[in-house]
């Protein structure tokens, strides 16, 4: 018999031990995943978080961390929005507690603005962000090249600070985290009953998904404190994104590139064209380039699995491809990850006390 | 022609400027002279936060209102250009937040995208059940001031660091037209019960995640006396203090507390924000802003004084529209002088 090791008291389970959960990945999504596991199962497992990269070295670190959703194709637009709902729910708690200056979690208001109106399109999630509204044409007079434009406010999970304040809320409750490649799902399968992979792009490799593929964004983090407002053209190519102690500018689309390396011409090209948007960027100090993969698929693969060889089982829960909507569902797709996993914590004791009798 | 402005701040600066370009081409031995005891950052000027917004009400005075549009236009103009960021000027987007339906204000429809908070955004303020959301801009004078001394430097505009104790002290030197604009101490060369000191307090914090400014209106209290909360391009600035007759430029700890404790509680992330500086100042008050000329003297001695004070807590907001009618109004002494030398 053997007891949990949680904050709550032990709960004795003749059945079975207490399941052990390992979520693989330690980007936003695989931290997200482990905290809301740890929130909804409170009492009953352990739960490990492995991984190979931990900030500032994941995909998540690169990107701005904007919530400002993107569509997968492959999605009911009603489940889209109920993950970005709840997403946006959770962090503007946060962003309105004394938590927010070290969760990295901000309002910032801007524009989004297009040069063809028929882009210009009242998108689905115009009711969640705040005051949403067409510009005014005074408005638009500052980018003489658009014709049209949305105003609305929204939050930013500023990078690293968003994930270390995860792995802290990890830490506090009780999950433990350690540094490991993990090369094939099964290989987990004698220490762990139940899997989380939130591996993002490296689910290509894990698990051989030819249906996840990356989309390479080049970025560019500058000092230039003085840009309150984010701009987006609305063709999701260039974008100016104030942080806490950056402005990302952005940014690039390329399909199937695997290169992680900085692409100089690319940095010159972002910067030109964030400048036409904001001139005074001309004069931003202490230029970075950074690049991430964006682990990328029609739709988020939000699903179980069971792996097994010989008599062994291994049940899984996979959580990725998010691509370029990472932040903007974390939130969401952790809820239905958690879920699937009580799922597999149930199927765990369903079978264990068949095999009592 | 020698015009001596008097006064280094935002108005003494930018009436300088407005009047050098005026009419430097047309009267080729127009002499400009800049008289202050204290430059930036030394100047009223430079403890504002620098957030373009006029107040609630403009008692129907519809020139201020006139002034403050041309103030924001002109700066608008700028905004694309190189010189934005070292002239200290940004667009900001934020709040004004209220305690009950108050009537639209008189700038409704100068600054950008100006509409009423949704009942999801009064959510982030408890205590408040009416606000308006707009996008203004911001002036820093630390970087704004210097950029007026440089420009009026390169124009061969000569500055001196010096307390004019009297309007006689710069005709016996042979200025021909004062320009007065001394802000808070005008009254130590002309007497005027009606310019006041409104005395203002601030904190200075690091908090580079606030992104908006936030200003809080108690109506009872009038303006300034209720928290607000201005991020610039380095640090954010507390405030909410607004004291009629008090002339102290010492910082209170009471002050401090009143600032502190209110502003937490309308930002709760603000509690860990480093303190960078504290800073009081006195705004000049005046139930209008002076603006016109007087004659001093008679006959041939006759001399001429354009007074451009008494801006209160508004003077970045309006400083460019007050400039160009004191240099309106110089047109007219020069016109004058013009057809009485042909007599």
């Amino acid at each position: 018999m053997e007891y949990c090791e949680c904050l709550s008291p032990p709960i004795p389970t003749p059945q079975m031990a207490a399941p052990r959960v390992a979520v693989v990945g330690a980007g936003l999504i695989g931290l997200s995943t482990a905290l809301r596991i740890a929130e909804v199962n409170p009492n009953c497992c352990s739960i490990t978080l492995l991984s190979e990269q931990f900030s500032p070295n994941t995909t998540s670190d690169v990107a701005a961390g904007m919530l400002i959703p993107h569509t997968y194709p492959g999605t009911p637009i009603h489940v889209q929005k109920q993950w970005f709902k709840e997403t946006f729910t959770y962090l503007f708690a946060i962003s309105n507690s004394a938590e927010a200056s070290e969760a990295g979690i901000h309002l910032v208001s801007g524009w989004q603005i297009f040069k063809n109106p028929s882009e210009a399109e009242v998108p689905f999630w115009s009711d969640i962000v705040l005051g949403f509204r067409p510009m005014s044409a005074a408005e638009l007079q500052k980018f003489p090249q658009h014709s049209h434009g949305q105003a609305f406010t929204t939050l930013k999970c500023d990078c690293p600070p968003y994930l270390l304040w995860l792995e802290k809320r990890l830490k506090a409750n009780g999950v433990q985290i350690h540094t490991r490649k993990v090369a094939d799902l099964w290989e987990l399968h004698s220490e762990y009953d139940i899997v989380v992979n939130c591996t993002g792009i490296g689910a290509r490799q894990l698990v051989g998904d030819q249906q996840l593929f990356p989309i390479r964004g080049q970025v560019l983090k500058v000092h230039a404190p003085w840009v309150k407002n984010f701009i987006r053209d609305g063709d999701g190519l260039t974008y100016i994104y104030p942080g806490i102690d950056s402005v990302t500018l952005g940014g690039t689309r390329e399909k199937e590139s695997w290169r992680l390396s900085p692409d100089p011409g690319t940095t010159k090209d972002i910067f030109d064209r964030c400048c036409s948007l904001e001139p005074s960027l001309q004069r931003a100090q202490d230029i970075r380039v950074k690049v991430g993969l964006r682990p990328s698929r029609s739709c988020v693969r939000l699903q179980r699995e069971v792996l097994s060889q010989g008599g062994a089982k291994l049940l899984v829960v996979h959580n990725y491809g998010h691509g370029a909507g990472g932040f903007s569902v974390h939130r969401g797709t952790a809820e239905e990850a958690a879920h699937l996993v009580q799922e597999c914590i149930a199927a765990l004791q369903g079978s264990s006390s068949r095999a009592k009798l | 022609m020698r015009i001596a402005v008097i006064g280094a701040g935002v108005i003494g600066l930018s009436t300088a400027l407005c009047i050098h370009d005026r009419f430097h081409a047309l009267v080729p031995q127009l002499q400009l002279e800049v008289y202050a005891d204290r430059f930036t950052p030394h100047t009223t000027s430079d403890g504002a936060a620098g957030l373009w917004q006029p107040y609630l009400s403009d008692h129907g005075n519809l020139q201020e209102t006139l002034w403050n549009k041309e103030t924001f236009e002109h700066l608008l103009g700028y905004l694309n250009s190189p010189e934005a960021k070292e002239m200290g000027l940004f667009l900001i987007s934020g709040y004004n937040l209220f305690k009950q339906p108050v009537p639209d204000p008189s700038w409704k429809n100068i600054v950008l995208g100006f509409r009423n908070l949704t009942p999801k955004e009064l959510e982030l303020f408890p205590g408040y059940s009416y606000g308006w959301f707009n996008t203004a801009l911001m002036l820093e004078c630390r970087s704004y001031l210097p950029w007026l001394t440089n420009r009026l430097a390169q124009r061969g505009v000569k500055f001196f660091h010096r307390k004019v104790e009297s309007f006689e002290e710069m005709f016996s030197q042979g200025i021909d037209v004062v320009i007065n604009c001394t802000g808070i101490r005008a009254g130590e060369l002309q007497p005027d019960p009606a310019l006041q000191p409104a005395r203002g307090q601030i904190i200075k914090v690091l908090a580079p995640w606030v992104k908006h400014f936030i200003i809080t209106h108690d109506m009872e209290s009038g303006i300034y006396s209720s928290p607000y909360v201005i991020p610039g391009s380095e640090f954010t600035v507390l405030g909410g203090i607004y004291q009629q007759g008090n002339w102290n430029e010492e910082n209170s700890a009471q002050d401090h507390k009143s600032i502190w404790e209110r502003c937490c509680r309308l930002l709760p992330m603000l509690q860990k924000a480093e303190i960078v500086q504290e800073w009081s100042g006195l705004r000049p008050a005046r139930p209008t802003v002076r603006l016109e000329r007087e004659s001093i003297g008679h006959g041939r001695s006759r001399t001429e004084v354009i007074h451009n004070y008494g801006h209160g807590g508004f003077g970045i907001t309006i400083h460019w529209g007050c400039a160009m009618a004191a240099a309106r109004l110089l047109g007219n002494i020069l016109q004058e002088k013009q057809s009485q030398s042909r007599l």
